[in-house]
Parts: C-alpha cells; sequence; structure tokens
C-alpha cells in the first residue's frame, strides 16, 4: 500500500530538484532497523530513491523548517500532522510560505517502538512494514501480521482527525477510511491526578529531548534556559520539572499539533502527549480553536471574542 | 548587591494599631539586602521624608522599601523625596501594609505577619528595580482633520485659529459634507447653509488651513506627535491653479442628465462638475467614467471652452504625504439602504422618498428649488406620510440602536410642510417621540400643537400605490386599532449607518471601531474624543448617531484636545513600557497581535549570527514603539521566548515577590 | 507525607497562604477600598501588584503552586473596564485555559480563583477573600506538586 506513494514521493522530489525550484527535499530514509526510519536530506535527482513511505515515517520533519528555509528554497515530505505544523511556522513567521515545496502524504497512523512494544511485537524480528486498509502489517520471518490500525500506531494517532495534509503543493495517497478513537479525558480524583502526575515528572531527567524535537519549539531562547529569570532551575527535581513541563503545555496552547513527537523522543517514556492533548482538547472546547489549519486564522492566545468563556459563567 | 533602606510607617495608629510596626522593622532588617530598618509615626510628613533621607545619605542606600498605605496614594510622594537625594525615583517600592493589612485585619499577630510577608515582598522586588527615565518625543505641531462635513470644518477652524497648521482631507469635491445638503436645522430653523457655508468660507481662506478635496487618505504611520499620512489626491482633470470657478465648463458640457449624489439622485448634474453652488473649494471635477473624453477618446469641450486653460485631461492621481502630529477622524455617517426592508417599497415607488431626499426637496438650491414636488409626476403633495425608525431599533432587518435625529427632523420636516403648504397635511408614524435636546421638547409640541401634524403612534406595516396615492397601512396602538393613510409622499426616516469604509480607516490608523464598525472612543466617559491610540481624535456623527450641536460640540473638544497636545513643547514617553529583547526575539509576532494599542511593529534587523561580510541574512524581530506604548504588559506574559518585557514589572521582579513570599514561609 | 504538611494538617490553628495577582487599575484599587470602608477578611492573601491582568503570565500562577501555595487568585478589571481596553480580554483566554489545565492537573478548584473585581467592588473584594479561604480551609493544606508530598495512588 505504501509502495505507490513511495513512487509518487520520489517522482515529486525529482521534479522539484532537477528543475531548480528546491535545493534539498527533506524526507524519510531506510533507518537502521526495519521499524524505524531517519531524516534524510536529498540534494540531488539520483538520491530520490532513497526517499521512504511506510508506517514507521514518525518524524515530524517540518523541526528542520526555521533553520533550513529561512533563506532557501526547500521541498519537504509531511503526513498531514506535519503539515499542521508547518500551517502553524507560517503563521509565526518562522518559515516564509513562498520558500517552501510541500510534498503531502494521506495517513493511516504511524507507529514507534513503544507503540509496536505495546501491541505485541517483537522488535527485533520485525523484517517490513507496511498497511492495508485499516490494519499496519508486521513482516517477520514466521510471515506477515495483520494489526488493527487503533492497536498498533502511537496514541496521538489512535485519536488523530485530519488524515490528510492542510497545506500541500501534491497530496499523494487516497484518504484512508480510519475511525479516530475519542480523547478521553483524565479520570479520578484530584489528588489522583496530582500524584500520577508527580509520578511522571519524578522520573523526567531534563534532557529537553522533547522540546528539540518539536517543530513548535523554535524560540532561541527557551525559557527554561533563560538565567536573568528562574522560571524554573536545573536540577531534576519533581517540582521543577513539573514547572518546566507546564509552563511548555502553556506554550504550547493551540498550538500544539498532536504529532507526538515529544512523547516518542522521550527517554523516560513520560506521557507528554497526555498533558498536551489535555491542554488541545481543552483549547477547542473553550475558544473553538483547532491549531495549524488555517494560515490566515490568528492564534488561539493571540486573539479573543468579547463573548469567550467568562469566569463568570463558569 | 543593592543597599535597601525600609521605613516602617505607623499612619498615627492607623498601622501601629494593629500591626506592630517595631517587629516588622526588626523583620524587615533581618531580610536580604536590607542595610537599614526603622519605623516612624508619618512618614510621608516632612520629618519623615528627612528621615528617609538622611538614611540614604548616612547609609548609602540605594533602593527604599516605605511600608506604609497604598502606592496609589503616596507613591508619587516617595518617588519624589528620593529623587530630591539623587536616586532615581523608581528605586522607591512602597508595602501597603494600611489598606490591605492593619485596616481589614484584627488580630494583631496575624495582621504583623502579613505586613512582615509583604515587607519582604517590596524588598525583594524593589532589589532588582531597575533605573527608569523618561524620554523627550519630539512632536510636529501640524493636525490633519480626515472628513471636511461640519465637524471637520469646526475642528479643523478651531486647531487654525489657536495658531497650528492644519490639513483638511475631504473624499469628495467639496468640504461641507450632509449638513450642506440640510435645507433648515432643528430646532432654531436656521438655514443650513447660512451656517454651514461662511465656516467653509473661513476655512478655505484661512492662512493656517490646507485643504484636499477628492482625497482620501491611503496610508498612516508613525505614532503620537510624529504621524506620517499618505494621502491620494485624485485627479480633478482641472488644474485648480488656474480655474477662476466661472462655470463655463459645465454649462457646456454635453453628458447631462447624469444621477447627483448630492442631490440623492433627485436631481442632475454633467460630466464635468461642482457638487453644488456654494461648493468650496469651487473648482469643478470630471467624472471620468462619464466624460466622454475618456469614454470615447474624443469631445473636448470643456477644454476649448475653458477661457482659462484649466482643463487637464491627462492629470493623475497624486500622492503626497503629510507629516503631522496629531488626527482628527470626522468621516460622518451613512444612510441605511432601506430598500432592504422590501415592504416598504423604496426603489419600486418613486413617492417613496427618504428624509434626506426631503431635505433636498425643501432646498431652494435644490432638484425643485425648494418647491416640494413628488418625484413621479411633480404634483404638489396634499398629504404626506412621515415614518420614524426605518431600520432604527430593529434588530430584525437594520440596527438595534436609535438614530438619535430622526424624531427630531420627522418634526422640522412635519413643520415645515405645514409651513410652505398650508393645507397639506403632515402625518407622523413614531414609535417613541425622542426629543431630548435644547429646546427639542417645546420643537416637536409646536409641530403638533401649532402646526397642526397628525403624530400617529404605531408601525406602518405595508404600503402600496391606488389610484395615484400612496396607501400606508398601519396600526395606531394608542387607539389600538388599524389606520389607513392615502398619501402623495412618503418620507422614510432611514438609519444612520457608519460609511462603508470606516473599517478600512480604521485599520489604517490603527484605531477601534464597535460591533456596527462607528469608530469606539476610548472610554465613552473618561476619554469620549479621543481613541486608545494616543494623538488620534474622533469628532461627529463617524462615532455614533448624533445632531448637529453634539456634533459640533464634540468637534471643538476634539480640537482642544488637539491644541492642548500641541501647547507641548516635546512628548513625554511612559517609564514604564514594553521593550524587546532583541537578542532572543524570534519574530513570531504574538506580542504584536495582542497589544491593545499596536504599538509593536515587526522589523527586519541583521542577523549577526548568520551573517557574514560578504553576505548580510537578515530576521525579523518585535519593536516596541515608545511613543505608542501604555505599559500594559500583554505582550510581556504573551511572550514564550519571554523576550518581550514590561518595565518596572519585569518578570525578575514579580518572581522575586513570589519566591520571597515562599521563603519566608519555608 | 512530608512532616511539614502532617503537622500542618494536625494545626488547628493552620490558615491558608493565598497569592494574589491584581490589576492595578481596578482590582488592587478594589483591595484598596475594601481597606478604607474597613473591611475585616482574613489575613490569607498576599497580594502582587501587576499594571493589567494582561501582564499576568501565567507561569506566574504556576510558580505559585510550585512553590506550594495554598491557593492562588488572580482578579482583573471587567470586561469592557480594562484601563489598556483589552489586556483583560487576552489575560481571559490564557486564565481559563490555565484554570482548566490546573485541574487537569490534579490542582483542586477551590485552590484557584479567577475573578473581575471593580475599584468600586471593596465588597466583593472582602467577601472574595473570605470565600476563597473558607474553601481551601475544607480542602486543607495543599500538599504540593512534588511527588514526595502527595498519598500514593494509581
Amino acid at each position: 500500500m505504501a509502495n505507490e506513494v513511495e513512487t509518487k514521493i520520489r517522482e515529486e522530489a525529482k521534479k522539484l530538484l532537477e528543475s531548480g525550484e528546491v535545493t534539498v527535499v527533506i524526507g524519510w530514509g531506510t533507518g537502521s532497523a526495519a521499524f524505524k526510519t531517519t531524516p534524510v536530506f536529498v540534494e540531488k535527482p539520483e538520491d530520490v530513491e532513497k526517499l521512504v513511505w511506510n508506517p514507521a515515517c514518525t518524524n515530524n520533519l517540518a523541526v528542520y523548517l526555521p533553520q533550513v528555509a529561512q533563506h532557501a528554497k526547500v521541498g519537504i515530505v509531511v503526513k498531514p500532522c506535519d503539515s499542521r505544523s508547518i500551517v502553524t511556522l507560517i503563521q509565526e513567521k518562522q518559515v516564509p510560505k513562498e520558500n517552501l515545496k510541500i510534498i503531502g502524504v494521506t495517513c493511516p497512523g504511524i507507529v514507534d517502538d513503544a507503540s509496536l512494544k505495546k501491541a505485541g511485537v517483537k522488535l527485533s524480528e520485525v523484517q517490513g512494514l507496511d498497511w492495508d486498509t485499516d490494519c499496519v502489517v508486521v513482516g517477520a520471518p514466521s510471515g506477515k501480521t495483520k494489526l488493527p490500525i487503533t492497536d498498533a500506531v502511537k496514541e496521538g494517532c489512535r485519536t488523530c482527525t485530519q488524515r490528510t495534509p492542510v497545506i500541500s503543493d501534491v497530496t499523494a495517497g487516497s484518504v484512508p477510511a480510519v475511525n479516530p478513537v475519542p480523547i478521553e479525558p483524565m479520570e479520578g480524583t484530584p489528588e489522583e491526578r496530582r500524584a500520577y502526575w508527580a509520578k511522571q515528572f519524578e522520573r523526567c531527567i531534563r534532557c529537553y529531548a522533547c522540546r528539540q524535537v518539536c517543530p513548535s519549539c523554535y524560540c532561541a531562547k527557551c525559557f527554561a534556559d533563560r538565567n536573568d529569570v528562574r522560571w524554573t532551575n536545573k536540577k531534576a527535581d519533581t517540582s521543577e520539572a513539573w514547572m518546566f513541563h507546564m509552563g511548555r503545555a502553556m506554550h504550547l496552547a493551540g498550538r500544539c499539533v498532536g504529532c507526538g513527537e515529544c512523547e516518542r523522543a522521550c527517554p523516560m517514556e513520560l506521557p507528554i502527549m497526555q498533558l498536551n492533548r489535555e491542554v488541545q482538547r481543552r483549547v477547542e472546547a473553550l475558544f473553538d480553536f483547532v491549531p495549524g489549519m488555517d494560515i490566515e486564522t490568528a492564534p488561539a492566545l493571540g486573539q479573543f471574542e468579547p463573548e469567550d468563556p467568562d469566569p463568570n459563567e463558569h | 548587591m543593592a543597599r535597601i533602606g525600609v521605613f516602617v510607617c505607623h499612619c498615627g495608629t492607623n498601622i501601629a494599631k494593629t500591626v506592630d510596626v517595631e517587629k516588622a522593622a526588626q523583620a524587615a532588617a533581618n531580610f536580604p539586602d536590607v542595610v537599614y530598618a526603622t519605623d516612624y509615626k508619618y512618614m510621608c510628613s516632612e520629618p519623615g521624608q528627612n528621615l528617609i533621607k538622611e538614611a540614604i545619605r548616612e547609609h548609602k542606600l540605594d533602593r527604599v522599601v516605605v511600608a506604609a498605605c497604598s502606592p496609589r496614594l503616596h507613591e508619587p510622594t516617595f518617588q519624589r523625596c528620593i529623587a530630591q537625594e539623587g536616586l532615581n525615583p523608581y528605586f522607591a517600592e512602597m508595602a501597603n501594609i494600611r489598606e490591605h493589612c492593619s485596616w481589614v485585619h484584627e488580630d494583631r499577630g496575624q495582621a504583623t505577619e502579613k505586613a512582615i510577608d509583604i515587607i519582604a515582598m517590596l524588598t525583594a522586588k524593589a532589589k532588582r528595580n531597575e533605573p527608569l527615565f523618561t524620554k523627550e518625543i519630539p512632536l510636529t505641531k501640524k493636525a490633519m482633520v480626515i472628513g471636511g462635513g461640519v465637524a471637520g470644518i469646526r475642528a479643523a477652524l478651531d486647531i487654525a485659529d489657536a495658531g497650528y497648521k492644519v490639513v483638511l482631507v475631504e473624499k469628495t469635491p467639496s468640504i461641507g459634507g450632509r449638513m450642506a445638503q440640510y435645507d433648515k436645522t432643528f430646532p432654531t430653523l436656521d438655514c443650513a447653509a447660512c451656517i454651514l457655508t461662511p465656516m467653509m468660507v473661513d476655512c478655505a481662506s484661512h492662512p493656517n488651513i490646507e485643504i484636499m478635496t477628492y482625497s482620501e487618505v491611503e496610508e498612516v504611520s508613525g505614532y503620537v506627535g510624529n504621524f506620517k499620512v499618505k494621502v491620494r489626491k485624485r485627479a480633478k482633470s482641472v488644474d485648480a491653479s488656474k480655474c477662476t470657478g466661472c462655470g463655463v465648463c459645465y454649462e457646456k458640457c454635453v453628458v447631462k442628465g447624469l444621477p447627483n449624489p448630492f442631490d440623492e439622485g433627485l436631481g442632475t448634474r454633467r460630466a464635468i462638475y461642482v457638487p453644488f453652488p456654494q461648493a468650496v473649494p469651487n473648482i469643478p471635477v470630471i467624472d471620468r467614467e462619464n466624460c466622454r473624453q475618456f469614454t470615447k477618446g474624443k469631445c473636448g469641450v470643456c477644454e476649448k471652452m475653458c477661457p482659462a486653460g484649466a482643463i487637464r485631461y491627462d492629470q493623475e492621481d497624486e500622492i503626497v504625504t503629510e507629516d503631522v502630529g496629531a488626527i482628527v477622524v470626522a468621516t460622518g455617517f451613512d444612510l441605511w439602504d432601506y430598500s432592504k426592508l422590501g415592504e416598504y417599497g423604496y426603489g419600486k415607488y418613486p413617492d417613496v422618498i427618504s428624509g434626506i431626499q426631503f431635505e433636498r426637496l425643501m432646498n431652494a438650491s435644490g432638484p425643485t428649488e425648494g418647491k416640494i414636488k413628488r418625484p413621479s409626476d411633480g404634483k404638489v403633495p396634499e398629504s404626506v406620510v412621515f415614518i420614524s425608525c426605518v431600520g432604527s431599533r430593529d434588530d430584525e432587518h437594520g440596527y438595534p440602536y436609535c438614530s438619535k435625529v430622526c424624531c427630531m427632523y420627522n418634526a422640522k420636516h412635519a413643520l415645515l410642510l405645514k409651513d410652505k403648504l398650508h393645507d397639506a397635511k403632515a402625518y407622523v408614524f413614531y414609535m417613541d417621540i425622542r426629543a431630548n435636546g435644547k429646546g427639542y421638547e417645546e420643537f416637536v409640541r409646536r409641530t403638533i400643537e401649532d402646526y397642526g401634524a397628525n403624530y400617529i403612534r404605531g408601525r406602518v406595516s405595508r404600503i402600496f400605490p391606488e389610484d395615484g396615492k400612496m396607501v400606508v397601512r398601519g396600526a395606531d396602538t394608542l387607539l389600538g386599532q388599524p389606520i389607513e393613510v392615502k398619501a402623495d409622499l412618503v418620507v422614510l426616516a432611514t438609519a444612520m449607518q457608519p460609511q462603508p469604509d470606516a473599517k478600512d480607516l480604521a485599520r489604517k490608523l490603527g484605531v477601534s471601531t464597535d460591533q456596527y464598525n462607528w469608530f469606539a472612543e476610548a472610554h465613552p466617559k473618561l476619554r469620549p474624543v479621543e481613541f486608545l491610540t494616543a494623538g488620534i481624535y474622533v469628532a461627529g456623527a463617524c462615532q455614533y448617531p448624533k445632531d448637529i450641536p453634539d456634533t459640533v460640540a464634540q468637534a471643538s473638544g476634539a480640537a482642544s484636545k488637539v491644541t492642548g497636545l500641541f501647547s507641548k513643547d516635546a512628548l513625554t514617553s511612559e517609564p514604564m513600557i514594553a521593550y524587546i529583547n532583541e537578542d532572543t526575539c524570534v519574530g513570531c509576532g504574538l506580542c504584536a497581535s495582542v497589544c491593545p494599542f499596536t504599538a509593536i511593529d515587526l522589523v527586519e534587523v541583521v542577523d549577526r549570527a548568520k551573517s557574514t561580510r560578504e553576505h548580510q541574512v537578515m530576521r525579523t524581530v518585535a519593536r516596541v514603539n515608545e511613543g505608542i506604548c501604555h505599559g500594559c504588559g500583554t505582550c510581556a506574559a504573551g511572550c514564550r521566548s519571554m523576550s518581550a518585557k514590561l518595565r518596572g514589572f519585569e518578570d525578575t521582579q514579580i518572581l522575586a515577590e513570589i519566591e520571597a513570599l515562599a521563603n519566608v514561609h519555608s | 507525607m512530608s512532616e511539614e504538611i502532617t503537622e500542618k494538617k494536625n494545626d488547628s490553628n493552620w490558615k491558608p497562604l493565598i497569592l494574589g495577582i491584581l490589576c492595578n487599575w481596578c482590582s488592587y484599587a478594589g483591595a484598596d477600598l475594601a481597606g478604607s470602608s474597613r473591611l475585616k477578611h482574613p489575613a490569607n492573601l498576599r497580594i502582587v501588584r501587576v499594571p493589567c491582568s494582561g501582564r499576568v503570565n501565567p507561569l506566574f500562577v504556576l510558580k505559585g503552586f510550585q512553590k506550594g501555595f495554598d491557593g492562588v487568585m488572580v482578579l482583573g478589571c471587567h470586561p469592557g473596564d480594562c484601563h489598556y481596553a483589552k489586556g483583560n480580554y487576552y489575560a481571559r483566554r490564557r486564565i481559563m485555559l490555565l484554570k482548566e489545565l490546573l485541574q487537569s492537573m490534579g490542582i483542586e478548584p477551590e485552590r484557584f480563583h479567577f475573578e473581575w473585581v471593580s475599584a468600586s467592588e471593596g465588597v466583593r473584594f472582602a467577601e472574595l477573600v473570605s470565600e476563597m479561604s473558607e474553601k481551601i480551609e475544607k480542602v486543607g493544606p495543599f500538599t504540593g506538586v512534588d511527588c514526595s508530598k502527595v498519598p500514593a495512588a494509581f
């Protein structure tokens, strides 16, 4: 199923590079294992064979754009969530739209090692990954196994409602027929919820991988790195980690597109997406706002309506 | 290391009765960087202030915390006090232990504990206070007035009379505006032209006023005292310096019968025209859409006939840039297109007209030379129905607001009708009579009682023609029965609405409009003639429906604001305003989008990290316009990279207060 | 549970410590009016003055909870009354969202209060402080965002 999309990606990339419309195409390439891919920067038309498309294409490549595409013409392959990051980056003036050629792909959902492990897949035996309508097909020496998409993909992909890119110059692939799982609000008493989060943040080692991999975290100087104002100090203390993650969650309010890269990158397996989903769920309910859908729309916290939810009504 | 002095005030017994001031001072002495702490009966008194001054000298204090009343009361007092000792005034902080503590608590232990907390917080803040300075901003003592109606004219004259230069920009070929169309004005029945035309002439001949007609504002940049306004002077196709206003051109023009907007379509004009005989300036313009020279490429009659050689077919629009220090917006109103209200048949029936059309019918210089004749067949009407609130107070079809002037001009029209045609019948359908102005109620009573106008409380539901009359069907809600009037002419009091391009102009100026697109003043009571954007003022009916007295009063108000501004040699910027750390700013523009005053612009700066000697790379950063910023800090609270900051209320200061409180309690 | 919190919980004299962030023009003035009207209320609130509720960075509130205050209160001018015209509208978006997020994070709703108080509402201000104090007294001392201070749960 992924083959024809892959062929299309390569064709389009080749066209862009041959015509000189872009100097580089950013896409996914074969990774160090069959369940992994790696970002590749293709600069020559003959290298487009390096570009791949399969359920392991997890990286949100938009993260490179503020660095790469500010002053150069760039081609980029994007999933729907990645395309929403691009919309956000254009809105926030981090990338000029005219510098981009966007090859969009429709997406039934992405796996990563954590989601595969959770679905009971032995990573060492994986030889190949593909989709088949509403299944992820895992190739292994013992044969192919079909896993229902909602069992195998990353948490954010289970609940994702955007299966086609919102912005692209060409789009490869047909619209997948995958039904999203509704987002469940957090359960428990306040004290239980607080204990739950404290247990999570206790593990944070403050490596900031979540931030580095996030296309929306493009600040030249993160609030967490500031010395002039101590929003949070650098020690790996639960309350300091709480402060960092809460601050980051507020900074992503109305901007997080739910690509799930932060959670994938976290070496301590913190449920960062659960936090982000809580924020986004509430942004949507309060302000009827979904991030990264439209370049012309002002950011959720950069606008207001006189009739917005008011403390006196809540 | 800061050297902080803490001064705890007893405020007589106001504080000392509930707060153990000595204990508070002792506790303060142990706070970080506090080198001196004391208490005194009245810190704001002269001996109290001297005590502070002496302590500054003796202990080389560089920060002062006065624990006393609210900073809203005495902050300026202590700022002055320490400034006299050579300290920056913003090195003084006040810990509010009176209003927020001693006056509202009874338990001495708890109140003392709280007072100590408050002192700890403000001490921590003071330690991080930076010296703040006001800046002088230069000022161009020249104003622009946008809109040449009675509001604009009044404002321009007042400013000019005070000795300052004014540019008066008007969209149409003549100043005068709506008022020039009117016949007489309520409640005195002065002839509108008798009041207005002398003012128009004064404007034209005033040495301080430059009039730009047929001109529109294209672009506005800058800030209070220093605006740059680009004005498009549309091509009149007439050389104003040569034209003598003799009028031969429009007498000879072969394109006739064009509807004249000044007569609201009831009269005609030619392709080269002045909108009305008393136009100022009295210089014709060519309507290029209808002129044969422009549509067919040949004619040239006016050029041949003009004795002054003033016709210029090749004239082009000209963009001029004006430097002004203040802008008055006086662009007036528009009238609701009542053809929208299907059942009243406007547009379908020629004898259903609007109030402004009736003005033109009564006006001696109007299309009928002041003889009231109905448009369909020129018959002198025997009975006229006036309907109020057409589109006003009508949430469903028009606007929910009251247009304010209609009750009065309905009465005026009815009175003048009876005055001119004694036997004619005047019927006024009204919802309520709102006659709340000087002499207004008396005027309406006169119309009804002395002139015998027939006032019917109720709405009209339908108008239709029958046997050469207009049948007006409605309800008399006082009698509680249907009513039908056969009229020769029906006059609708249509709602006032904002100019169609008001929103556009607001955007150019960086000012607000309300939900209907009326211009929004800064505050209805505190700052009724100002916009939130400093240096821009509002006058007349572009803000909300107004009659002439209110319009003129507001115009004089706006003008006095301008002259007040111009009476200063330079402007002073607020010290507590926002600024941007451009090194860390990523130019996302969030600060600019949340700034209530549009005080933040995105600018290009050289990206030093990426530039080489050969190749300069630019990046975008936000920049605060110090002349515009009011210091609310909405930008600073929203900035993710914490690059937008607010002087006097820095993140460091606020966090220090929070942490100091936590430290006292840990 | 840390000794400190146990101590607080067992202390019958325990009073909540509430951080207040108030806009200068309306709410701080409202608190001043409560003072000049001598309206008694519990001595639990400590006020940080900011020019506008628009200046309230949600991280200030988060800092308050990180530092272990029992409650945080943000007060600003009523919609339409902002000294800076629109600052409070932007604040409303930020703070309403923050208020909900705090609930997701397991901070009892009683501990955070966001409200409009005008310069003439001294009575309202005094009532608010009393009400919030009472509510927090019911839920007890804040046990912090730190794991070591919260009971083990799911």
